[in-house]
């Protein structure tokens, strides 16, 4: 099961989509805290706790990162990540609209630990978050 | 340039030449033909001549030598008959026409003259010793120291006159006489009058003295001492000659060689006279002769004869027209050289006329090629004109190309973008809505009526036929965008997942053909065909119950897939229209039905290089066949 007390970074720009992310953990019972970046960039200042982000300490044990993001993608973001000796064994999984194979096989590459394209509706969606908690439980 | 005057009379100059050559080599040819002729004449005429005047010559010295043998005759007989001396030139005389008279005239002291006389009439009784008186009448001969009467004369008839004359009182005899006794040899007269029965003509004497022989032994000393002055002398032997007779005695051994002679000698008075004029035997008239005549051809021989110590000179002339150049000949050469020369002259010119032609010939076959070429050349430039023209507009089409190649490519992108962006940007808020109206329906349970509970339920379902339609059109536009990749496909397996994935309903049942292939293909768009053909089979079935056949046969170098099934058919008007994008035959509020599924179909079956077709009636169920090609 997760840790009641581990941290979840979801890195979303949709205000519904943020909501949408919230109820369904909701819906499954998670009370986890949540933390969320609206940008790559902000993403970045919390994990590494630049500028005015303060530092997310201890590192959140999921980030939920959406591909389709303003001032730094989440290609970029993973990348970025991926780079940085301290922050390169997050487990990241993405979760977007994108079933576009380029963005598939770009995440990939940056060894992210799912891809999963947002069902259309919610109860799916609600399903799918489960399926990550309870494999991220199962590890 | 060719044809200026100055060049074409220069192309003359070979005629003028050859004319002029031909003139010149004709004229030469004369010349040297006529000098020719006139040396083979001269020779001609000089050799005749010579043989001429050496038969005369011949004729000549036998006449003298028949005087001398008289004197040999006299001297070596004491006694010599008038018969004996008769016998002894008659011969001769028949013989020798130019003969006038052989006399043998002894030299008879004053005292022996009547023993002479009388021995002379023993054989010749009226014999006396005679002399002419001054009216010219014969008288006997006076009382002189010596005489010199002619004893014997033959022949007799022509010179009985003279028989007994004292030669001592006839002075050209007696100086004759005495020349040859002083001298000891025979001497020869200047020419002397001939009379001959009226008949003058010229003549000579010739005498020989004859000596007392002295002792038999002293005979030889004394020849040899040469002094006749101590010999008594015994006589002399006499001869007359007529130069012509001899003359023409002389020639009658050659054939006639038209050849006038002419003999000259010395006159009694020291002059040159003529002696005898030998008439050609082939002139007509022999008779005349003008010396004059004989000037005109030119030609002379002259030699000199020798008579004892008198000299003849013998002139030879042509009788006019012989010996002379034939003229023909040499008008022949002529003739044929000018005919010759006219003849090249006019072959020369013939050849001018020609090369001029061929000239003119080549000149205008020139100017054609000259011509021909420009046209080539013009025709060359007008090529590469072309050959650059169209290498620009190649360029230029390559270019076009080019640019609308990046054209392409920049709409390939912009297509790709739209998707991209239609993929996330569309979809997101979308999905949002769906989200929002799902949350309302669910927060709001029980607290709103049952209207806008369907209303609620109406707006979702819209969203969702708009995430539907976002999502096929993302698909539709993916065929072809999305790079293919080929592995090794097992249909039959690939096929029954398929069929798991849709569930159909229990009593609609799914056939797989048996020999279901295993070979290279792109599995995502196999996968995509057969799925939505299966799935459209399975939701326009029309009914719960039912077969959906799948079968496939090998067709040369591709596979022939069918998904067939026994449901509501379609129409046959409506064959075509199934394969066009958004198109359904149900209405939209029926089912999950973009129409976008067949387009897709058609789309991927073509992209891959195969086709699709569809064989279907009403109520007889639906036929898709569609062919797939096997890749090695």
């Amino acid at each position: 099961m997760l840790d009641k007390d581990a941290e979840i970074l979801l890195v979303e720009d949709d205000r519904v989509d943020i909501m949408t992310v919230q109820r369904a953990l909701k819906k499954n019972a998670v009370s986890n805290p949540l933390h969320v970046a609206r940008t790559g960039l902000e993403a970045l200042g919390m994990l590494r706790g630049e500028g005015d982000y303060e530092k997310l300490d201890p590192p959140p044990v999921l980030i939920l990162l959406d591909l389709n993001l303003p001032k730094m993608s989440g290609i970029e973001f993973l990348r970025e990540v991926r780079a940085d000796p301290e922050l390169k064994s997050l487990r990241i999984i993405v979760l977007t609209s994108s079933n576009e194979p380029r963005d598939r096989e770009a995440a990939f590459q940056y060894d992210v630990d799912d891809y999963i394209v947002k069902p259309h509706s919610f109860d799916e969606f609600t399903r799918a978050m489960a399926t990550i908690l309870e494999l991220w439980d199962a590890d | 340039m060719t044809n200026s005057p100055k060049n074409l009379w220069w192309g003359y100059i070979p005629v003028i030449v050859v004319t002029l050559l031909g003139i010149l080599m004709t004229f030469q040819a004369y010349l040297e033909v006529n000098s020719w002729e006139e040396q083979r004449n001269s020779i001609a005429f000089r050799d005749a001549s010579q043989d001429r005047v050496l038969v005369v010559q011949r004729e000549i010295e036998h006449t003298l030598g028949l005087i001398q043998d008289i004197a040999s005759f006299f001297e070596a007989s004491p006694v010599v008959g008038r018969r004996e001396f008769r016998k002894f030139v008659e011969p001769a005389i028949k013989s020798h026409p130019g003969i006038k008279a052989l006399a043998w005239i002894p030299r008879v002291e004053n005292g022996q003259r009547e023993t002479f006389v009388a021995n002379a009439r023993k054989s010749f009784q009226p014999f006396r010793i005679l002399e002419k008186d001054s009216d010219g009448e014969m008288v006997s001969a006076g009382d002189r120291p010596e005489y010199l009467p002619v004893l014997y004369v033959q022949p007799y008839k022509l010179n009985r006159e003279i028989l007994g004359l004292d030669m001592a009182m006839n002075p050209e005899v007696f100086e004759l006489l005495r020349k040859s006794e002083d001298t000891g040899q025979l001497q020869v007269s200047h020419s002397i009058p001939v009379i001959d029965e009226g008949v003058r003509s010229s003549g000579f004497m010739v005498s020989m003295p004859v000596y007392y022989k002295t002792e038999p032994d002293s005979e030889i000393e004394s020849e040899i001492a040469g002094a006749p002055e101590q010999r008594e002398i015994k006589g002399f032997a006499l001869g007359v000659f007529r130069t012509g007779d001899m003359v023409e005695r002389a020639l009658e051994s050659l054939s006639p060689g038209a050849i006038d002679i002419s003999y000259f000698g010395e006159s009694r008075t020291g002059d040159e006279e003529l002696l005898y004029s030998h008439q050609s035997r082939v002139r007509p008239g022999a008779t005349v002769t003008e010396a004059s005549e004989h000037e005109e051809s030119g030609l002379e021989f002259a030699q000199t004869l020798r008579l004892g110590d008198r000299f003849w000179k013998v002139v030879c002339t042509p009788v006019p027209g012989r010996f002379e150049p034939e003229s023909s000949s040499g008008w022949i050469v002529m003739t044929s050289g000018f005919s010759f020369t006219a003849l090249l002259t006019i072959y020369v010119l013939t050849l001018i006329g020609h090369a001029e032609n061929v000239k003119r010939l080549v000149d205008k076959r020139t100017s054609q090629l000259r011509g021909a070429v420009n046209t080539l050349n013009m025709e060359i430039i007008e090529r590469k004109n072309a050959e650059s023209e169209l290498q620009r507009l190649n360029e230029d089409l390559e270019h076009r190309v080019a640019i609308r190649t990046s054209e392409a490519e920049r709409r390939a992108k912009d297509l790709e973008q739209f998707a991209y962006v239609t993929s996330h940007d569309l979809k997101a808020p979308l999905r949002g809505i769906a989200n929002l109206a799902q949350w309302i329906s669910d927060d709001l349970q029980g607290k709103i009526n049952g209207e806008t509970q369907e209303q609620l339920k109406l707006l979702h379902d819209r969203v969702s036929r708009m995430h539907e339609l976002i999502e096929g059109l993302l698909e539709y536009s993916r065929v072809g965008r999305t790079a293919i990749s080929y592995a090794e496909v097992d249909v039959r397996e690939l096929l029954e997942e398929i069929v798991d994935s849709l569930s159909p309903p229990e009593r609609l049942r799914v056939e797989i053909g048996d020999l279901m292939p295993v070979f290279k293909a792109d599995r995502l768009q196999l996968s995509q065909v057969f799925s939505n053909l299966i799935g459209n089979s399975i939701k326009y079935h029309g009914s719960d119950t039912g077969h959906i056949w799948i079968k496939v046969r090998e067709s040369g170098d591709r596979y022939e897939f069918e998904v067939s099934d026994d449901g509501q058919g379609i129409a046959p008007e409506y064959h075509e229209k199934v394969f066009l994008m958004f198109q359904t035959l149900e209405t939209r509020d029926y089912g999950s039905n973009t129409g976008i599924g067949l387009a897709l179909v058609k789309k991927i079956v073509q992209e891959q290089g195969g086709d699709i077709t569809l064989d279907s009636d009403t109520g007889k169920g639906a036929s898709f066949r569609f062919t797939w090609p096997k890749r090695p």
